[in-house]
């Protein structure tokens, strides 16, 4: 902790940088290449040695490489690659999966921390220091803490002078040392103590600012106009602190301290985010049954328009899932949190960190051809002869993915062990809930729930595959030489591959598999964590781009797809698959359960037409869906750049519906003219 | 009941044209109109006559249909969707097209007959318990226009949209409006005054859309150089339609 307290007192000046003109609020970062981070900078103490080469031309002088030395074989990640359990090793022999055609991969980070901005907020700096006074771990880092972040307030006071900005001068001389009284206050203090603590997802903050906001409408010294232009700033600021796979700020739902206050707070939120108009923060909206309606009815105004926020989630399915996922009880599972590209966590009282990810197709080939990988020949699965039916082959399959859970859930208890010793993380431990009473750090038994999850990539690919042997009854080995060559010469058998009952069109015979592999990789990801004494370690099933990536480091798969295609995205369709109407894709989605798993991301899109002419029909699409037990929905509206890239690509946007003179159509399916011509019209919509 | 056969060719579902809420649409195959604007000419050949093929349509029973109408039930209970029979012409295939709205009905689903109203009245008589809501299209004014724009005189046609009228029936008009084919003052009129008598009266701008479709089946392309209607135009004919009287008269 000593030793964390000295890195910290050098650190956190040098990451806060300058305001500039503009803010409304002080508060811009820019990671050092040497220190210590849950996630934005490396996992716990890195020295990033690449961006320091490039800095200074490759040519580094005595000091730098001198330092180089001192961090060779020091760096938190370093240490848990070196000192990694032998199973986990052998099955995850590299960090390179961004380049490797491997089955599964370790991350190094200390994802979805959310802190306790309630308790910041009603205690200040000084309400901090005060309660962790009797702590014998807590007391003195807790001190230096405040001492720094008192030094980097003003130092902003400082500039926020030169700058003409009393604004923000004022609301940081106000949380120098007491408890913020204002809503300006406390996104002040809250924007600060979240840059410190090297967090970048924002937890429900309609019900933290919620009150804040409500007294300073009442009192007048804000109107609805100047309060938006605030959270407008704050939302500039979190774009600028960039991380468009996190940056998560939740609104709406169950278990609010304050709803109406975080109703009024929700509302300026989601105006603000229409506002701005960018791709962070990712506002994700909150909805159930006893819910004021006017949220979601602005959440969909915003949504029509076509920015792609909020976010819903439907709390009516979500509570209870996350409750059976994550055992715990129902008002326990209110906290939860959706974070970064789709996962949850239980709002500042657990960890449960995405710290793998796995490619399902790759473990299906590797399954197909006896535990080598079939373009390297490179052993790295359960080796043994090749399966020549579909049921050997799932068999098989079933075995990779148990492999890659197994060690992946070893190699993550291993991360949090190591990190844990070397870490503190002071600010996200003493703003957790249970670290200060346990006198405990949140990686050393200061956290009440530990979990963890897997992402998994290409899950429908694999359903696809599985339903398109079992339809076509191709033999095996007809499929290996198909998948060596990539199709060529196999052109017969990929069409009726490709035209095999599909996930995602309601029919049963695509559906079946789709329900599962999900189910299988669901399970064992739970044994997995069980097996080193985890009662829950779950998969996760997110929309990012790695299903690119992944496809890109993968052959051909008997779904079709050819060598380097892009996988499905999370738990949707592959691209272009969906041929049977939006209602079918809804009745396919529902099937999958989402109590079984930490997150799933269900992407949806829809035509301006449906969305803004008839919105009643779109309504009642998302109400049917939300009732059959959808959880969670993303959706955006079909823009002039999808119609561009069906054009490029017509066989991915098979789903995409137009509407033509006095009727509609299949968008791929029209002639070129009429194509351009929508294309034109789509622009004006 | 004996269990009838009857030849579609396309069930769409999620269709959101095609009268109230969400609904599943059923194309029958068949029609013994020639619109000049037909963007579905493929759907023309009534494979149950000699020497008429229609290679990619299919046959089905009502049962078989009604399973996939029930896969999106609770779509059209939240939009007040249901079943639509759109062709072709439905009613060229009238044992049929009864049996499958009487069982959809039995079954609870809002019914919608998209037809251009050719038929007689003893049909009439039995589709009029069974439909919830007639899609009646009204293509041309003068007796002389309908037989050339569509291949048939319009004496039979305007007959059953006075008898649904009449009885009460809940019908939208659904008018193709094809520049230098059949807009003009007289029609306009007409509309104006026929949209006064039903629930709703849908404006179809004309698109040449089916251009490749004829080429592919051999067929002259019959309205070759008239350009697709833009939505100003389009919206300029509605409001000259609301000049004229009309009422509730949306673009479709
Ligand atoms: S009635 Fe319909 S299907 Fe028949 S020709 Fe006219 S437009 Fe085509």
């Amino acid at each position: 902790m000593e030793r964390e307290t000295r890195v910290l007192e050098v650190f956190l000046p040098l990451l806060f940088q300058p305001i500039q003109p503009g803010d409304r609020f002080a508060g811009r970062v820019a990671y050092p290449y040497v220190g210590i981070s849950l996630e934005p900078g490396g996992l716990g103490y890195y020295c990033d040695v690449a961006r320091i080469l490039a800095q200074c031309n490759h040519r580094p002088n005595a000091a730098v490489q001198s330092m180089f030395e001192f961090w060779k074989g020091r760096t938190t990640r370093e240490l848990i690659r070196e000192s990694a359990p032998f199973e986990a090793s052998k099955a995850l022999p590299s960090d390179e999966w961004m380049t490797e055609s491997r089955p599964a991969f370790p991350l190094y980070r200390i994802g979805g921390i959310v802190l306790d901005y309630e308790k910041l907020l009603s205690w200040g700096t000084a309400g901090l220091q005060q309660n962790t006074e009797e702590s014998p771990l807590w007391s003195a880092p807790v001190q230096s803490l405040c001492a720094i972040l008192r030094r980097v307030i003003s130092t902003y006071v400082d500039q926020a002078r030169q700058l003409g900005s009393t604004d923000i001068a004022d609301s940081l001389l106000a949380i120098q040392n007491r408890p913020p009284a204002s809503v300006r206050d406390a996104i002040q203090l809250l924007w600060i103590v979240a840059l410190s603590s090297g967090t970048w997802n924002y937890g429900r903050l309609d019900d933290i600012l919620g009150p804040y906001l409500q007294a300073d409408l009442k009192d007048g010294s804000l109107t609805d106009e100047s309060a938006t232009d605030l959270v407008v700033a704050l939302w500039d600021l979190i774009s600028q602190y960039d991380n468009k796979w996190n940056n998560r700020v939740i609104v709406g739902g169950k278990g609010r301290k304050n709803p109406e206050a975080a109703d009024a707070f929700a509302r300026i939120a989601i105006e603000a985010s229409r506002r701005v108009r960018r791709d962070q923060p990712q506002l994700s909206l909150r909805f159930y049954g006893g819910q004021d309606p006017d949220l979601l009815r602005r959440g969909l105004d915003s949504i029509a328009e076509g920015v792609t926020f909020p976010i819903l989630y439907n709390d009516d399915v979500y509570v209870p899932a996350v409750s059976r996922a994550f055992r715990v009880t129902e008002e326990e599972a209110e906290q939860y949190l959706p974070y970064g590209c789709g996962e949850t966590v239980l709002s500042h009282c657990s960890v449960s960190s995405p710290n793998g990810v796995m490619n399902l197709p790759l473990c299906l080939l590797i399954a197909l051809f006896g535990g080598v990988h079939p373009q390297t020949g490179v052993a790295m699965g359960v080796m043994g002869s090749v399966p020549n039916s579909l049921d050997e082959l799932w068999q098989r399959y079933c075995l990779e993915v148990d492999r890659g859970m197994e060690a992946l859930a070893a190699y993550q208890r291993h991360i949090y062990d190591v990190t844990g010793t070397e870490a503190a993380f002071i600010v996200a431990s003493v703003l957790g809930s249970d670290c200060v009473n346990r006198d405990k750090t949140l990686l050393a038994g200061g956290s009440r729930y530990v979990t963890a999850c897997v992402e998994t990539y290409g899950n429908t690919n694999v359903a696809d595959s599985f339903a398109a042997i079992e339809h076509t009854r191709v033999s095996l080995d007809a499929m290996r030489e198909a998948i060596r060559a990539n199709w060529v010469g196999s052109e017969d058998l990929r069409h009726s591959l490709v035209s095999s009952p599909k996930y995602g069109n309601d029919d049963p015979n695509g559906d079946r598999w789709a329900v599962r592999v999900h189910e299988q990789a669901c399970g064992s990801a739970n044994r997995a964590g069980e097996r080193i004494g985890w009662d829950r370690h779950h998969i996760v099933i997110i929309n990012n781009s790695v299903n690119v990536l992944f496809g890109q480091l993968t052959p051909a798969t008997p779904d079709g797809r050819s060598s380097g295609d892009t996988f499905a995205n999370a738990n949707n369709p592959a691209p272009g698959n969906d041929r049977n109407g939006v209602t079918a894709f809804i009745n396919s989605l529902v099937k999958l359960d989402a109590s079984l798993h930490a997150g799933a991301v269900q992407n949806m899109k829809f035509s301006p037409d449906l969305v803004k002419r008839r919105r009643p029909l779109f309504e009642s699409l998302l109400d049917v869906y939300f009732a059959k037990g959808g959880a969670q929905a993303m959706i955006t509206v079909v823009n002039r750049a999808d119609l561009e890239a069906a054009l490029l690509e017509p066989e991915k946007w098979g789903h995409l519906m137009v509407r033509v003179g006095g009727f509609s159509a299949r968008f791929v399916d029209l002639a070129p003219d009429i194509q351009r011509e929508i294309l034109e019209r789509t622009v004006h919509d | 009941m004996t269990k009838l056969t009857g030849v579609i060719f396309d069930i769409q579902r999620s269709a959101m044209h095609d009268g109230p809420g969400i609904r599943t649409t059923v194309f029958f195959q068949g029609c013994p109109l020639r619109c000049r604007w037909c963007h579905n000419p493929e759907s023309w050949a009534r494979p149950w006559l000699k020497g008429q093929s229609a290679p990619k349509s299919r046959s089905a029973t009502a049962d078989e249909i009604l399973e996939v109408v029930e896969l999106d039930r609770a779509f059209y209970e939240r939009s007040g969707g249901g079943l639509t029979v759109s062709g072709g012409e439905p009613t060229a295939q009238p044992e049929f097209l009864v049996q499958l709205l009487t069982e959809a009905k039995s079954l609870g689903f809002h019914t919608c007959l998209d037809t251009t109203g050719l038929f007689g009245s003893s049909l009439l008589a039995r589709l009029f318990p069974i439909t919830d809501v007639f899609l009646l299209d009204y293509k041309a004014s003068s007796s002389v226009e309908h037989q050339e724009l569509t291949g048939v005189d319009n004496r039979a046609i305007a007959a059953t949209r006075k008898r649904l009228v009449a009885t009460g029936a809940n019908v939208i008009l659904r008018c193709p409006l094809i520049d230098g084919a059949n807009v003009n003052g007289r029609h306009l009129s007409e509309i104006a005054r026929i949209s006064r008598q039903v629930a709703q009266t849908q404006l179809l701008p004309y698109h040449s859309l089916g251009r490749h479709k004829y080429e592919a089946l051999g067929i002259r392309v019959p309205l070759a150089g008239v350009p697709s209607m833009s939505s100003d135009r389009l919206d300029e004919l509605r409001d000259a339609i609301v000049l004229r009287g009309g009422v509730r008269v949306e673009v479709g």
